[in-house]
C-alpha cells in the first residue's frame, strides 16, 4: 500500500511513530540497534544521512551546514527496520578524557566510518585506527548483556565516500591501500585480527550508498539467514531471476535471494519504487481521506499483518490461534486460486519490459515490498506467483513478529509454496 | 530529403534560451528547424534565405527573453516573420513563448507576462488589416524549471495533429465504455500530452506534466539497465492505472477507480480500442502524407 502519512513522516526527523508497529516498550526501547556515523569533518556524514533517509536530493546536499554537535535521529518512521543514526561531529574529539563517551558506545551495533576519498585520506585512515583502538581497549565492542556473557560483536563498516569520479579500477586501488593501511595500523597494537572490517566505495551520486546502506542494515538483521533461505525459496518456485525485499521509502534491501546483485538491476528495482509511489501519489490525492466499504475478506488494507501487530501484547495467548488463522487464510487464497479468482487485492505493479522480462511488485505491508525480476514466460502464470508472494509474506511476518518473544525458532521458516510441476 | 516536408521553426535571438528549451526533444515527421540566434544569422533569414526558410512552415515559434527589455528588435524580427509568413505559409500559427519567467519574482510574475502579451498583441493587431489572412497566435509564459513549457508544448503538438476534435471525442468514449476515471494520449517520444478524457473532475492540474515526468525518467531507468520500457500496471487500493503503447507514435493512461473491473477486461479494451484508433488516425490523416500522424 502506498501509505501517504508514512511518506510524510518521513520528513519529520525525531518524530515519534504513531504506528501501533512502532510501539514504544521499555523491551524494544533496549534492543533498538544504533548505529554510529563517525569520520572526519567534512567528510559527508550529514550528506549520507539525508541522502538515503531524507530523500534529500543529491545536488541539494551542498546546501547543508556542518554538524556541530552530536545528534540523534530516529530512523523508525521511515523505516521497517527499527534503529538509531548518531552522528557523531568531525571535530569533536572523544578521546579526551572528559568525554562521556560510554553512553555513546552504549548499545552501538554498527560503526560507519566515513573516509572522504578526496581528502585527507591519511588522516582519515589514522583516525579510523585510533577509534578503533580506543574502543577496544575500553571494551565497548562488546554489546549485550556482560554478565550472562551473550555479547554480540561491533560491526565496522568503512564507507570509502565521494568516489564518483574514480573508475572501477581506481576504486579497487584506494580501497585495497586504504585496508593495506588500515591493517599495518592496527597490527601496533596487535589488533589486526581482532575486528573484521567492511569496506565499501560510495558516492551520493549514484546508487552504491544505499546499496551500502543495504548490507550494513543487513547485518543488523537477526533473521538474515532465515530471510535469504525464504527467498531462495521462492526464487526457485516461482522461477524468478532476481528478488529484492525493499524497505520501500529508504530503498534500501532489507533482503536477496543469494544470487549476486546486479547493480542495474538494484538500480531498476530501486527506480521502479521510486515510480509507482510518486504516480500513485498523483492519483490518489483526495480519496485518501474516504473510507471505502470494505470486505473483510477483500484484502485491500494490508490486514493480516497489522493486525497481528496490533495484538502483539496478547500475542502469546493468541499464539495458536493466530496460527490457524493463517492456515485458513492459505486455504481461502488456495481455494479460491483453484477458482481461478482474481486474488490479488493487495498492491501490486506490473511492468513488462522489452527484453521479455517482468518486473513485479508485490506490497508486504506499510513498509516492506517484493519487487523481482521474472521472464515474462514465467509471468503468464500469474495466480501462481500471486499464491506463493502472499505465503512469502505471510511467513515473514511471523518471523519478524514472533522473534519479538523469541519464538522465531519454533515457527520461523514453516511455509508453503507451490510450482508449476507440484501443481501439475 | 522530401522538399515539401512541413516544418517547426523555432525562432528568438541568442540567450534567449532556444536551446535549453529543446530538451524537450521530439522526433516528429516534422523538420525542425532551430534558426541560430545570433543577430547575423536572423538577418540572413529574413534576406537571403527568406522564401527557403518560411516556406511549408506549419508552426512558427517565437521566443522572447522575459528579461531583455529591449524588445524593439524582437517585435521587429517578428514582424518580419509574420510578413514572410503570411506570403509563404499562409496557414502557419504562431506561438510566442515568454521564456525564463522563473527569473521573475514570483509575486510580479503574472502581470509581466500579462503585460508583455499584451505588447505583443497589441504590436500584431497592426497588421491585421494589411494581411489577407487573420493571424493565428498565441502566448504562454514559459520557464524551464516547471510545468508552464510542458503545457506550451503540449498545446503546440495538439495544434498540429489534423482533427483533433474528432479523435477527442473518441477518447472520450474510450473513456466511458472502460468505465474509466481517466484516460490521457500522450505524444511517444516526448511523453507530451495530446489529448485526455475525465470522468470527474481532479483538484491537481499539472498531474499530466507530473506522470509524464515519472515515465519519461523511468524510461531512461529502463534503457539504462538495456531492458527498454514496453508496458505498466499498477494496482492500489485507489486505483488501476495501465500504460501501454497505443498508436504508432502514442501511449495511452487509462486510470480505472473501480476494483470490481479485472485487469484483464481493461487490457482487452486497450487492445481493442488500439486498432480502432489506427484506422481512425489513418483516416483523419486523409491524403496529407505529412500530417502529425499519432
Amino acid at each position: 500500500m502506498v501509505d501517504l502519512d508514512a511518506f510524510d513522516n518521513l520528513y519529520g526527523e525525531t518524530k515519534q511513530s504513531e504506528n501501533p508497529f512502532r510501539q514504544q516498550s521499555e523491551f524494544e526501547e533496549e534492543k533498538t540497534p544504533k548505529i554510529l556515523l563517525m569520520g572526519l569533518k567534512k567528510s559527508g556524514k550529514t550528506s549520507i544521512k539525508h541522502v538515503v533517509f531524507y530523500k534529500m536530493p543529491p545536488n541539494k546536499t551542498i546546501e547543508l551546514e556542518s554538524t556541530p554537535t552530536l545528534v540523534q535521529s530516529d530512523i523508525s518512521n521511515s523505516s521497517f527496520i527499527k534503529f538509531q543514526i548518531w552522528e557523531f561531529p568531525g571535530q569533536l574529539d572523544f578521546f579526551d578524557s572528559t568525554f562521556d563517551s560510554i553512553g555513546i558506545f552504549d548499545n552501538c551495533q554498527t560503526i560507519i566510518y566515513v573516509i572522504d576519498s578526496q581528502e585527507e585520506v591519511p588522516e582519515s585512515v589514522s583516525n579510523l585506527a585510533k577509534t578503533i583502538h580506543h574502543i577496544h581497549k575500553n571494551n565497548y565492542h562488546k554489546i549485550g548483556n556482560k554478565q550472562d556473557e551473550k555479547t554480540i560483536e561491533m560491526n565496522f563498516e568503512v564507507f570509502i565516500h565521494k568516489v564518483e569520479r574514480l573508475t572501477d579500477e581506481g576504486k579497487n586501488d584506494l580501497q585495497n591501500d586504504i585496508e593495506q593501511r588500515v591493517l599495518e595500523l592496527l597490527s601496533e597494537n596487535n589488533l589486526e585480527n581482532e575486528f573484521e572490517i567492511r569496506y565499501y566505495c560510495t558516492s551520493i551520486y549514484d546508487y552504491s550508498i544505499f546499496q551500502a546502506f543495504s548490507k550494513v542494515i543487513q547485518r543488523l538483521i537477526p533473521q538474515y539467514a532465515t530471510l535469504e533461505n525464504l527467498l531462495d525459496q521462492l526464487v526457485k518456485n516461482s522461477k524468478i531471476e532476481k528478488v529484492f525485499l525493499f524497505d520501500v521509502l529508504s530503498r534500501i534491501y532489507v533482503a536477496t535471494d543469494s544470487s549476486p546483485v546486479e547493480d542495474d538491476v538494484y538500480e531498476l528495482c530501486s527506480e521502479f519504487i521510486t515510480m509507482i509511489f510518486d504516480f500513485s501519489n498523483v492519483y490518489s490525492v483526495g480519496k485518501i481521506q474516504t473510507n471505502k466499504p470494505i470486505k473483510s475478506q477483500d484484502s485491500w488494507i494490508s490486514n493480516t499483518f497489522d493486525n497481528d501487530i496490533n495484538n502483539e501484547i496478547d500475542l502469546e495467548i493468541d499464539l495458536d490461534q493466530n496460527i490457524q488463522k493463517n492456515q485458513s487464510n492459505s486455504n481461502n487464497t488456495n481455494k479460491s486460486n483453484k477458482s481461478s479468482q482474481v486474488i490479488n487485492e493487495r498492491n501490486s505493479a506490473v511492468v513488462k519490459l522489452q527484453t521479455k522480462n517482468v518486473l513485479y511488485f508485490y506490497e508486504v505491508n506499510d513498509y516492506l515490498s517484493l519487487v523481482c525480476l521474472i521472464p515474462e514466460k514465467d509471468f503468464d502464470f500469474q495466480g501462481l506467483i500471486v499464491y506463493n508472494f502472499e505465503n512469502f509474506r505471510q511467513a515473514i511476518s511471523q518471523i519478524f513478529k514472533l522473534d519479538h518473544i523469541n519464538l522465531f525458532k519454533r515457527f520461523g521458516s514453516k511455509f508453503d509454496l507451490v510450482n508449476r510441476e507440484k501443481l501439475k | 530529403m522530401n522538399p515539401t516536408k512541413r516544418k517547426i521553426l523555432l525562432i528568438g535571438r541568442s540567450g534567449s534560451g532556444k536551446t535549453s528549451m529543446r530538451s524537450i526533444s521530439w522526433e516528429f515527421n516534422f523538420k525542425f528547424m532551430d534558426c541560430g540566434g545570433q543577430d547575423s544569422y536572423l538577418e540572413n533569414f529574413f534576406g537571403s534565405q527568406r522564401d527557403r526558410v518560411f516556406r511549408n512552415v506549419e508552426v512558427l515559434i517565437y521566443v522572447f527573453d522575459v528579461t531583455r527589455k529591449d524588445t524593439e528588435k524582437d517585435l521587429n524580427y517578428l514582424e518580419s516573420s509574420v510578413f514572410a509568413l503570411s506570403e509563404f505559409s499562409p496557414e502557419s500559427k504562431i506561438f510566442c513563448l515568454i521564456h525564463k519567467v522563473d527569473l521573475i519574482p514570483e509575486e510580479e510574475r503574472e502581470n509581466v507576462i500579462e503585460s508583455y502579451k499584451e505588447e505583443i498583441m497589441k504590436f500584431l493587431s497592426k497588421f491585421s488589416e494589411i494581411l489577407e489572412n487573420p493571424l493565428k497566435v498565441t502566448c504562454f509564459g514559459t520557464s524551464i524549471w516547471n510545468e508552464t513549457l510542458f503545457l506550451a508544448w503540449s498545446k503546440i503538438v495538439y495544434s498540429l495533429i489534423p482533427k483533433i476534435q474528432l479523435l477527442e471525442e473518441h477518447l472520450h468514449s474510450f473513456c466511458q465504455i472502460c468505465d474509466a476515471e481517466e484516460v490521457v494520449l500522450f505524444e511517444r517520444s516526448t511523453f507530451l500530452v495530446i489529448s485526455a478524457s475525465s470522468s470527474k473532475t481532479y483538484q491537481d492540474i499539472h498531474r499530466f506534466e507530473k506522470i509524464s515526468k515519472f515515465i519519461k525518467h523511468f524510461k531512461l531507468s529502463c534503457n539504462k539497465a538495456h531492458s527498454p520500457f514496453q508496458s505498466m500496471e499498477i494496482r492500489n487500493r485507489f486505483f488501476t492505472a495501465f500504460v501501454d503503447s497505443f498508436t504508432a507514435n502514442s501511449y495511452i493512461l487509462v486510470i480505472i477507480s473501480d476494483p470490481q473491473i479485472e485487469n484483464a477486461a481493461i487490457s482487452l479494451n486497450i487492445q481493442v480500442a488500439r486498432n480502432h484508433f489506427e484506422n481512425l488516425v489513418q483516416k483523419t490523416r486523409g491524403n496529407d502524407d505529412n500530417a502529425l500522424v499519432i
